[in-house]
């Protein structure tokens, strides 16, 4: 058995997101500032919430990686210094960048640890090296690298190692899509990406004339049941996608991965009916197919998603547990979807089995009694004492 | 200026260089990802470019895993490369293993992410002094062009007229569409995105993926003397994707040339790239938060009964408070608050961030509201 256990690195979109997946059990998050990341329509964070976010990740002993992963032109350089100067005043463990004229310039500008973002689609050793000679002490991988090579670039390039194990992926290599660029404008590498790969295609050509198709769609990457490889490989980190998903998904996922590397740092393996059940879990949150890409061979024609975006799943996502007030006997509710009096609902401890509440009776702040309720609101639902604060809870769909 | 084109077994490189052609770029299968020059035609051209008085380039434009890079670099070495004045790469890796090789190199920005001079710069310093030239990104307009032309000591291509590559993947997209299994290494069809209006993609599928191409490709030839005066010292056709009969019009006369083209053209970024305009209507920066006086958001708004913050923030005196709070349409109310209390309804004091309290309700404001401490 191996002592290495890789670093859970989980996205966080927000502030909330981060808390959650840090209380889930992730080693590290990622997120991003207002500027210079790849999701320019996401709330992403104030300067004070990265503070206050880097703080509660530390207090809780979490790292925090910020992306300053587009790609800049020369006018995007303006205030970067400004920027780097409070992340290197927060504390932040490293930034996430893809640009060598970033690079240059962190490495000129701070003492910040620098990692190279997957958007560089570093693919093999001499890459690898030429970034290290950079500045960079960590690769992001691009998503076509395999797990295997993953290793030999960490062992012959002498750098830290992180590979995506879970999440949308671009079908493109990552950074050479300029869909966006010619179709709507907005570039796509410095966070305008509109997802055209995702939309269904006709062709013009003879054999091909009643075919429509997602042909640039990809299925979501899943690498749970390949966790043994990622250990006995020792890649550094395992990295989750979705800064923009919901807070059930952040802490899902968290929850999840946290659980199996705990369990083999328990036991020294993978090996049980666990894994069915931690499958049974990813199941649950609002995903595409799962294919494991290139993590093992080349991603082959079964990697494609051939199918309209759509929000079929198991479980929905009810809200937030956000106040739990034993004496008073209720758990204030943050409302994602609705649900009615009477409902049975599931909550996701920090640790451990969900278990199964009822929502017998539900009331607004006030007081007032509710037969449902509303997304966007505040109820109270009788109280449970295994509950607590930031708790995510979830209904099953009837099928 | 000075141009460059592909070879093509079927091009008269005596005319080419009777239109005053400077540079030919070997494209090969294995090498190029639209090469279709095999080894044996390599070795046509080589011999057959041994006398001629042009510059040989020899294209290795593809990403590698390092698998690939393996295989590529074995098959490299078995070449015999003795004519090649220059060879070109996109992949950093291969880069490096060019410099290491003692090649001179021309450094492939066209169609890949890098446009900052900072980036370029890297890159010469990694070269060590055998970058010979950088192929610019098309995205890069004449502004940044002259920019960036000023500062560098090298040589400075820029397409003048080809395909705009979208998108590239080494994954396998179009064979899957035929129900009848091919075992063709070269397919090309046209697609339509639903996403109206986007019709006619040219897409190409060959041994290293598959690759999207803009409907209008790329023309600045016009615009050559510009091009000229920003200190941009070569101008790339790719021929490869129209006739070769073309080249001596379009070298000669690119106004009128533009009349014959296969498909309809654009200038593409080079007068104006705009493609971060478009962010700040991306999303509502009305319920971004402001830092100063920050306290938290509206997470709950119960009518004629309470409004509850959602504390993100330090709060220590929750008593005679006067807020203002901005809606997400931008509307701004300045309210005055004595009683403060928890989900409990007990008053409440002083809080913390992830605290929740509760003010009584003030007409006209929504969840997502911003509050703001005024003292």
């Amino acid at each position: 058995m191996s002592n290495f256990t890789p670093e859970l690195l989980a996205p966080a979109g927000s502030l909330d997101k981060l808390i959650i997946a840090v209380l889930y059990g992730a080693n590290a998050v990622y997120l991003g500032g207002q500027k210079y990341g790849l999701r320019q329509a996401a709330e992403n964070f104030t300067d004070q919430e990265l503070e206050e976010g880097v703080s509660f990740a530390h207090a809780n002993g979490a790292k925090v990686f910020v992306v300053l992963n587009s790609f800049f032109h020369d006018k995007d350089f303006d205030s970067l210094n400004i920027f780097l100067k409070k992340l290197d005043d927060y504390g932040v463990d490293a930034v996430i960048v893809s640009d060598p004229g970033v690079i240059k310039y962190i490495s000129e500008n701070s003492q910040l640890e620098i990692h190279l973002s997957t958007q560089a689609s570093c693919l093999n050793v001499e890459a690898a090296k030429l970034w290290k000679k950079l500045g960079v002490t960590r690769v992001v991988l691009g998503r076509e690298t395999s797990i295997k090579d993953a290793a030999l670039i960490k062992k012959e390039a002498g750098l830290e190692v992180e590979m995506f194990i879970h999440g949308s992926m671009c079908m493109a290599y990552s950074g050479h899509c300029v869909i966006s660029n010619y179709t709507q404008g907005r570039d796509s590498n410095r966070g305008g990406c509109a997802h055209s790969c995702r939309f269904e295609y006709s062709f013009d050509d003879k054999d091909l004339e009643s075919k429509k198709s997602y042909f640039m769609s990809s299925k979501d990457l899943e690498g749970i049941r390949l966790l043994q490889d990622f250990v006995d490989f020792e890649i550094d980190s395992l990295k989750v996608e979705g800064r923009m998903k919901s807070h059930l998904y952040a802490g899902t996922i968290s929850k999840v991965y946290r659980e199996a590397l705990d369990y083999y740092d328990e036991n020294g393996d993978f090996h049980s009916d666990n894994m069915k059940h931690w499958e049974s879990e990813l199941r649950k949150i609002t995903h595409r197919a799962y294919t494991q890409a290139s993590l093992v061979e080349p991603a082959s024609d079964d990697s494609i998603y051939d199918e309209r975006e759509h929000e079929d799943s198991l479980y929905t996502s009810i809200g937030t547990i956000r106040d739990v007030n034993k004496d008073a006997g209720f758990l204030l509710v943050e409302v994602k979807s609705f649900f009615n009096t009477g409902d049975t609902l599931e909550v996701l401890p920090f640790k451990g089995e969900p278990f199964e509440i009822v929502a017998s009776n539900i009331t607004s702040v006030s007081g007032k009694e509710l037969t449902k309720t509303k997304p966007g609101t505040l109820v109270k639902i009788p109280y449970s004492p295994f509950a607590t604060r930031w708790n995510l809870l979830r209904k099953r769909n009837l099928q | 200026m000075k141009s460059v084109i592909y070879y093509e077994p079927d091009l008269d490189i005596q005319e080419v260089l009777k239109l005053g052609v400077s540079d030919i770029i070997l494209s090969t299968t294995f090498f190029s990802r639209f090469g279709k020059l095999s080894r044996k035609q390599l070795n046509e051209a080589l011999a057959l470019l041994n006398d001629v008085e042009i510059n040989v380039i020899f294209e290795w434009d593809l990403l590698l895993t390092n698998e690939d890079f393996k295989r590529c670099c074995l098959e490299f070495e078995s070449l015999d490369l003795d004519r090649v004045d220059f060879f070109r790469a996109l992949d950093p890796g291969v880069f490096s293993y060019l410099v290491s090789r003692n090649h001179k190199v021309h450094l492939l920005l066209d169609s890949g992410p890098f446009h900052n001079l900072q980036a370029i710069q890297s890159f010469l310093e990694l070269g060590e002094g055998l970058v010979k030239r950088i192929v610019l990104s098309i995205e890069l307009d004449q502004e940044e062009l002259s920019v960036i032309c000023d500062e560098l000591d090298v040589e400075i291509e820029y397409l003048g007229y080809g395909q705009i590559l979208l998108f590239y993947t080494p994954r396998s997209l179009v064979k899957p569409l035929y129900d009848a299994e091919s075992t063709d290494n070269w397919l090309e069809v046209t697609a339509n995105s639903e996403e109206s209006p986007h019709k006619g993609f040219p897409v190409i599928e060959n041994i290293h993926g598959t690759f999207m191409f803009n409907p209008k490709d790329h023309y600045v030839l016009e615009h050559v003397s510009s091009l000229d005066s920003l200190g941009v010292s070569h101008i790339k056709l790719d021929n490869r994707f129209f006739k070769n009969s073309l080249l001596a019009s379009l070298l000669c006369e690119p106004e009128q040339a533009k009349n014959d083209l296969p498909r309809k053209t654009i200038r593409g970024f080079f007068h104006k790239n705009k493609s971060d305009a478009l962010f700040k209507k991306l999303k509502n920066h009305r319920i971004l938060r402001r830092d100063k006086n920050y306290i938290g958001q509206v997470i709950e708004v119960e009518k004629g009964e309470c409004v509850g913050i959602y504390l993100r923030n330090t709060l220590e005196h929750a008593k005679d408070m006067n807020l203002t709070l901005i809606t997400p349409e931008g509307k701004e109310k300045s309210v005055v608050v004595n009683d403060v209390r928890d989900a409990n309804g007990s008053l409440f004091k002083s809080g913390k961030y992830g605290d929740i309290i509760f003010i009584p309700h003030v007409g006209g404001v929504s969840v997502k509201t911003n509050v703001y401490y005024d003292g």
